[in-house]
């Protein structure tokens, strides 16, 4: 039975993460399957859960969207009753105590939640059963990861700056998209500072990606 | 047979011969005895004030909590028992956080007052409980400023310019002549201050009040900080001043 879960949630995607100097830096890509169909060429798979924290989603989209909608007011009941706002390591617990709960009838999600909060920027990765872990420099998930891996590994410096991560991310994605039918269709980019959450325009990606295109 | 009337005081389910439950009204006298909140709407937006006057120097100030945030659009002041309200204001965010969860948008000022009632009514009908000793001043924006105010019953009331505690008459007969549709808000901080000065008989300090606003243009509820309601203050305590000097 596990092995098919796997499969369920390895599929149809590919996201990254980066940790950097200043920030974090989040991108997916957009397109959505069903087997061989294509279902959707404009698929959102970053969601803003908090002032300054997203959460990409691969797997299930039914989940990933109750999942966010929940985290996302779970964090602003943090945040009312407390009057302060939770770290990203907090969001990563509640999430992992809520998929562990569920761990007979599990949601077929992988997820990461990263941004900024007091103690710094931090990712952190969370599995369907509520395995969560903390990525201190980079990663990917999804059917399209082992290609973007490939391609952090090779560039990613702990020094770089959002914007140097930025332009990391979209390479990543954008090979994976080469060589993972299930991922496609355009790039989502989300980068989170002190300045704020600021989510790439798409001028903006596509002047990244005339640099990355051969 | 008749019963004397204290016979109807014990359980909460039971109704008096002449149609009234004591214990509500008991709780409404609970309230009338709690420090003063004031609530008013312009158009621009809804402001509320609370007492928050200390009883002693060792208490620390900032443990007295009068306005509270309910969610970013809707704020809540609360006069009666503290425990109590407590417990209404912690439902009240939840009620606020489910809407957002059930239907992914920010709930109405109108139906996060009706679901705070709903349950406080419950406590009016059902055996064993008794009544919250709370009222709430319900402030917030949805399309337009709105302002509530509930009572121990559960019943509900929508305003343009109230007060709950002890100076509720007082600053009721206040703002029913100063009251203005088109004044602005920071003059109606002012005036709020003002009314807050008569029903305490006396001058305002600046920590000694609490203020919570929502702008129209922002829509979000927020608690001034000491230095940001200084301003305000003096120009009351002016106001305030020459009134109780004669």
């Amino acid at each position: 039975m596990f092995g098919e879960i796997q499969d369920k949630v390895y599929k149809g995607t590919t996201t990254v993460g980066l940790v950097c100097r200043d920030g974090v830096v989040m991108a997916t890509e957009k397109r959505a399957t069903m087997g061989n169909f294509i279902a959707s060429r404009r698929a959102k798979k970053i969601y803003r859960i908090a002032d300054r924290v997203a959460m990409t989603t691969a797997g299930a989209v039914g989940d990933a969207q109750f999942l966010a909608r929940l985290i996302a007011v779970e964090i602003k009941l943090y945040e009312v009753r407390k009057e302060e706002k939770p770290t990203i390591k907090a969001i990563a617990t509640l999430l992992s105590n809520i998929l562990n709960s569920t761990r007979w009838f599990p949601y077929f999600v992988q997820l990461l939640v990263g941004g900024i909060d007091k103690r710094g920027p931090s990712i952190y990765s969370i599995d369907l059963l509520g395995g969560a872990i903390e990525e201190i420099d980079i990663v990917a998930t999804g059917s399209g990861s082992p290609t973007a891996y490939g391609v952090l590994e090779d560039r990613y410096s702990p020094e770089m700056t959002v914007d140097e991560g930025v332009e990391l991310a979209v390479r990543a994605i954008h090979s994976a998209m080469r060589r993972d039918s299930a991922s496609g269709d355009g790039i989502d980019v989300v980068k989170i500072t002190e300045e704020g959450y600021f989510e790439l325009g798409r001028e903006d990606v596509e002047s990244v990606l005339s640099k990355v295109r051969r | 047979m008749h019963l004397p009337q204290m016979g109807y005081d014990r359980a909460i389910t039971v109704f008096s011969p002449d149609g009234r439950l004591f214990q509500v009204e008991y709780a409404r006298e609970a309230v009338k005895r709690g420090a003063t909140a004031i609530g008013v709407k312009t158009k621009e937006g809804v402001l509320l004030v609370a007492d928050r006057r200390v009883t002693s120097k060792l208490l620390e100030p900032d443990t007295i909590e009068k306005i509270f945030i309910i969610d970013d659009h809707i704020g809540a002041a609360t006069s009666g028992l503290v425990a109590d309200a407590r417990i209404l204001i912690d439902r009240a965010r939840l009620e606020a956080q489910i809407n957002r969860l059930t239907y992914d948008e920010p709930i109405s000022v109108k139906d996060l007052a009706k679901r705070i009632c709903d349950f406080k009514q419950q406590f009016t009908q059902f055996g064993g409980v008794r009544p919250f000793g709370v009222s709430l001043l319900i402030a917030g924006i949805d399309e337009k400023p709105r302002l509530y105010e509930t009572d121990p019953s559960g019943a509900l009331l929508e305003y343009k310019a109230t007060a709950i505690g002890a100076g509720r008459n007082v600053v009721m007969e206040y703002f029913e002549k100063e009251y203005d549709d088109n004044m602005s808000l920071d003059d109606a901080i002012v005036k709020a201050m003002i009314a807050m000065g008569k029903a305490i008989e006396s001058e305002l300090t600046y920590d000694g009040i609490e203020v919570g606003v929502i702008r129209v243009e922002d829509k979000m509820f927020r608690i001034l900080s000491v230095e940001e309601v200084k301003d305000y203050v003096d120009k009351a305590n002016e106001v305030i001043r020459r009134e109780l000097g004669n």
